[in-house]
C-alpha cells in the first residue's frame, strides 16, 4: 500500500516538476506552436530563434518534437489545434507526409507554414511554404570540389536513407563534381546523422580507399566525427572536406582548417522569417499559400563572418524583426 | 472473462485518471470531444501492433522487426497501388507482405535455434533495408483512396482507425478465450515443455502466431499509410518498442504465460494520454522525454507490485 501511495505521489512530483514549464496563453494573446523533426542541435537552433522572436513579437510559443514520427507529427498538429493555437509553424519529418497536416490544419482553420518538404499541391492550402531545392543546395559544393581538386578519388557520407533528403544531397552534389571528368565517387555511405557512426564510416572509407582525396560529408555534426576519425589516421591534409549547416561547430572545423567549405541553411534567421510571415497570416495581413527560398550562405575559411549565425543572440534577433521580409517566388514543379 | 472490477483493480486506472483531471483543469480543451478524438486516432496504429504483440508475448515470443514490417509492407501496397492503379492489389499486396514476413519470423523463431529477440533483431535490420533499397529513399505520395476510405473517414462519430482499433480488440479478446490457437498461446508462454507432452505442436502454433502477428502489422500498416496518405520507408520505426512497452505496462509479462489485450488497451492509452496531455499542457519539448520517460517507468513499477 505505502510502495503504491509512494509511486503515486512519484507520479504527480514529475508532473507538477513538469508543470513548471507549462505554457498557456491568455485570453487574446496570439499563440503559435512550433513544431520540429527531431530535438537535434538544427531544430533546436531553429525554435530557439523562433521562441526568441516570439517573446519579442508579444506572441505565446509552444514546442513540440516529432521524433522523424510522421503519425507523431500528425498527433502534434492535432493536439496544437485542440490547444487553441493560432497558427502552426512546421519543419516536416519527411516530403511527403504533410497531406494530413495541412488538411487537419484547414479543417480547423488555422494557418500552417512549413519550413521544408515543399509540394505544389499543398502550397494552395498552407500559409506558405520556406524551402530549398535540397539539389541545388548540395550542388555548388560539387562545383567546389571539382574547380579545387584536380583528381582522384571522392566519397560521399550521407545522412539517414528513406526520407529523400540524403538522397536529394547525394544527387545534387554528384552533379556538381561531375564538372571535373577526373574526380571519381567511389563510394558512399549512410552514417544516419550520427557522429560517432560518421567517424566509423570515415575510418572504413580510408581502410578501403587510402588515397581518396575528397569527402562530401552531409552535416557537420558527421563532419566533427569524420574530423577526428582522419586526424587519428594522420589525413586530415591529404583529404578535403565540403559539407552543410554553417553551425557553430562547422564554422570552428573551417577555422582550424579541418573542414574547407560549407552551405549554410541557418535555422534561426529561417525561423524568425517564417514565424513573421506566419504572424501576418494570422493577422490577415500578408496573403497565404506563397513560397520563399530559405536563406542560404556558402562559407569558407574567407569569409567566416557569417551573415546570420545559428547561435544568434537576441540582440541580433530583434535586429532580424526589422529586415524586411522575403520577397514570395514562384517555385519549380519539383524542387 | 473481462471484468471492469479486474481493470479497477488495477493501478494504470489510477495512474490515467490523475492525468486525466490534472490535464483537464490546467487546460479544459483537453477534455473537449475533439481532442478526445483525436487522441482516439492517435492511438490507434500502436493499438493495433500492441495487440499482436501482446498476443506474441503471451506465448513466450517477441517480435522486433514490427516497424520495419510497417514500413516495408505499407511501401510494397504503395507501389502496388500507384504501378496498377488498384486499390484492391495494393491492399493485397501490403498483407502478403506482411503475413508472409510474419511467417517467416515464426519459422525462424520456431526452430529455437535463437531467443526471438536476436531472430527479430535481425529481420527488423533487414527488413528496414530492403525497405530503403526499395524506395530508394522516395516516398509515395498518395495511397489512391485509402485516404479517403480509412484516413478521414468517421464512422459513427468516431475516426475509422479508432472503430478497427477497437473492433481487433474484441476479436482478439475472444481470439485469446475461444480459439484453440489463442488457448494454446497461453499454454506455450506458461510452461512450453509441459504443453509439449499434452500434445500441442508447439513449432505450428508458434509459426501460425508469429503469422497472425503480421497480419495486425498488416492492418496497422494499412492504417498508418492511409492517416498519412504516404507510404515511407521509415515510417514504423519505433513501434517495436512502444508495442512492447504498452503490452508491459499494461499487464503482459515479458516471459509469457498471462496477459490481456484490455490491459494492452491501457498501456496504449497511457503512451497517447500522457504524449497527448504534454502537448497540450505546452511543456517544454525538450522536457517531453524526461516526463514520459518516468511516468513509464513508475507504470510499470506499478505493474510490478501488483
Amino acid at each position: 500500500m505505502f510502495r503504491r501511495l509512494f509511486l503515486t505521489l512519484l507520479i504527480l512530483a514529475i508532473i507538477i516538476a513538469g508543470s513548471g514549464s507549462i505554457v498557456l496563453a491568455e485570453e487574446n494573446e496570439i499563440e503559435i506552436a512550433f513544431i520540429r523533426a527531431t530535438g537535434e542541435p538544427y531544430y533546436q537552433y531553429g525554435s530557439q530563434a523562433a521562441e526568441a522572436a516570439a517573446k519579442k513579437l508579444g506572441v505565446k510559443m509552444v514546442v513540440y518534437t516529432s521524433n522523424l514520427d510522421s503519425a507523431q507529427e500528425l498527433a502534434n498538429v492535432q493536439d496544437a489545434i485542440a490547444r487553441g493555437c493560432d497558427g502552426i509553424l512546421i519543419y516536416a519529418v519527411s516530403l511527403s507526409s504533410e497531406r494530413a497536416a495541412v488538411d487537419t490544419a484547414s479543417k480547423a482553420k488555422v494557418p500552417i507554414f512549413f519550413q521544408s518538404g515543399y509540394h505544389t499541391d499543398l502550397l494552395p492550402l498552407s500559409a506558405g511554404f520556406m524551402d530549398n531545392s535540397l539539389k541545388e543546395f548540395s550542388k555548388p559544393l560539387g562545383i567546389w570540389m571539382a574547380e579545387n581538386l584536380e583528381k582522384g578519388k571522392v566519397a560521399v557520407i550521407e545522412g539517414a536513407l528513406g526520407r529523400g533528403d540524403s538522397e536529394a544531397y547525394t544527387e545534387g552534389f554528384k552533379e556538381g563534381l561531375s564538372q571535373n571528368p577526373n574526380l571519381e565517387i567511389v563510394t558512399t555511405i549512410s552514417a544516419e546523422w550520427n557522429r560517432q557512426k560518421a567517424y566509423e564510416a570515415a575510418t572504413n572509407i580510408i581502410t578501403a580507399h587510402p588515397d581518396i582525396v575528397g569527402l562530401f560529408v552531409q552535416n557537420e555534426d558527421m563532419t566533427v566525427g569524420v574530423a577526428s576519425a582522419l586526424e587519428r589516421l594522420g589525413k586530415l591534409e591529404q583529404v578535403t572536406i565540403v559539407s552543410q549547416n554553417g553551425a557553430p561547430y562547422g564554422l570552428d572545423l573551417i577555422r582550424e582548417g579541418k573542414l574547407q567549405y560549407t552551405n549554410a541553411n541557418p535555422p534561426s534567421i529561417a525561423s524568425v522569417m517564417a514565424l513573421r510571415i506566419l504572424l501576418g497570416v494570422v493577422k490577415g495581413e500578408i496573403e497565404p499559400g506563397h513560397f520563399y527560398w530559405a536563406p542560404t550562405q556558402l562559407i569558407s575559411k574567407e569569409n567566416l563572418d557569417v551573415t546570420y549565425r545559428w547561435d544568434a543572440s537576441e540582440e541580433e534577433i530583434e535586429q532580424w524583426l526589422d529586415l524586411p521580409l522575403p520577397e514570395p517566388v514562384i517555385p519549380p514543379p519539383i524542387l | 472473462m473481462f471484468s471492469f472490477a479486474t481493470i479497477g483493480r488495477n493501478i494504470l486506472v489510477l495512474v490515467l485518471l490523475v492525468i486525466i483531471i490534472f490535464t483537464g483543469i490546467i487546460n479544459p480543451r483537453f477534455l473537449s470531444l475533439q481532442n478526445i478524438l483525436n487522441i482516439l486516432q492517435q492511438i490507434s496504429v500502436l493499438g493495433i501492433v500492441s495487440i499482436g504483440m501482446t498476443i506474441l508475448l503471451i506465448s513466450g515470443g517477441l517480435d522486433l522487426s514490427v516497424g520495419s514490417l510497417i514500413s516495408l509492407s505499407a511501401y510494397v501496397g504503395g507501389l502496388t497501388i500507384v504501378q496498377t492503379q488498384s486499390l484492391g492489389l495494393g491492399i493485397l499486396a501490403l498483407f502478403a507482405c506482411a503475413v508472409f514476413f510474419g511467417f517467416l519470423n515464426g519459422v525462424l523463431a520456431a526452430t529455437e535455434r535463437a531467443h526471438p529477440f536476436i531472430i527479430t533483431l535481425g529481420t527488423m535490420t533487414f527488413l528496414q533495408g530492403v525497405a530503403v533499397v526499395i524506395s530508394r529513399g522516395s516516398p509515395i505520395n498518395g495511397m489512391g483512396g485509402l485516404y479517403e476510405l480509412i484516413g478521414i473517414r468517421d464512422i459513427f462519430g468516431l475516426p475509422a482507425p479508432a472503430i478497427i482499433f477497437i473492433g481487433l480488440l474484441i476479436l482478439s479478446h475472444f481470439f485469446l478465450r475461444n480459439i484453440p490457437l489463442g488457448r494454446y498461446a497461453f499454454a506455450i508462454g506458461g510452461n512450453q515443455e509441459a504443453s509439449r507432452l499434452s500434445g500441442i505442436r508447439i513449432s505450428r502454433m508458434k509459426i501460425a502466431l508469429y503469422a497472425l502477428n503480421g497480419l495486425f502489422v498488416g492492418v496497422a500498416a494499412l492504417v498508418l499509410s492511409s492517416i498519412l496518405d504516404s507510404a515511407l520507408p521509415t515510417m514504423g520505426t519505433g513501434y517495436e518498442l512502444r508495442s512492447v512497452a504498452a503490452a508491459v505496462i499494461g499487464g503482459t509479462p515479458l516471459f509469457g504465460g498471462r496477459g490481456n489485450v484490455f490491459g494492452t488497451l491501457g498501456g496504449v492509452f497511457l503512451l497517447g494520454l500522457v504524449s497527448n496531455s504534454i502537448n497540450l499542457l505546452g511543456i517544454s519539448a525538450n522536457f517531453q522525454g524526461v516526463v514520459l520517460g518516468a511516468i513509464m517507468v513508475a507504470a510499470v513499477m506499478f505493474q510490478k507490485s501488483q
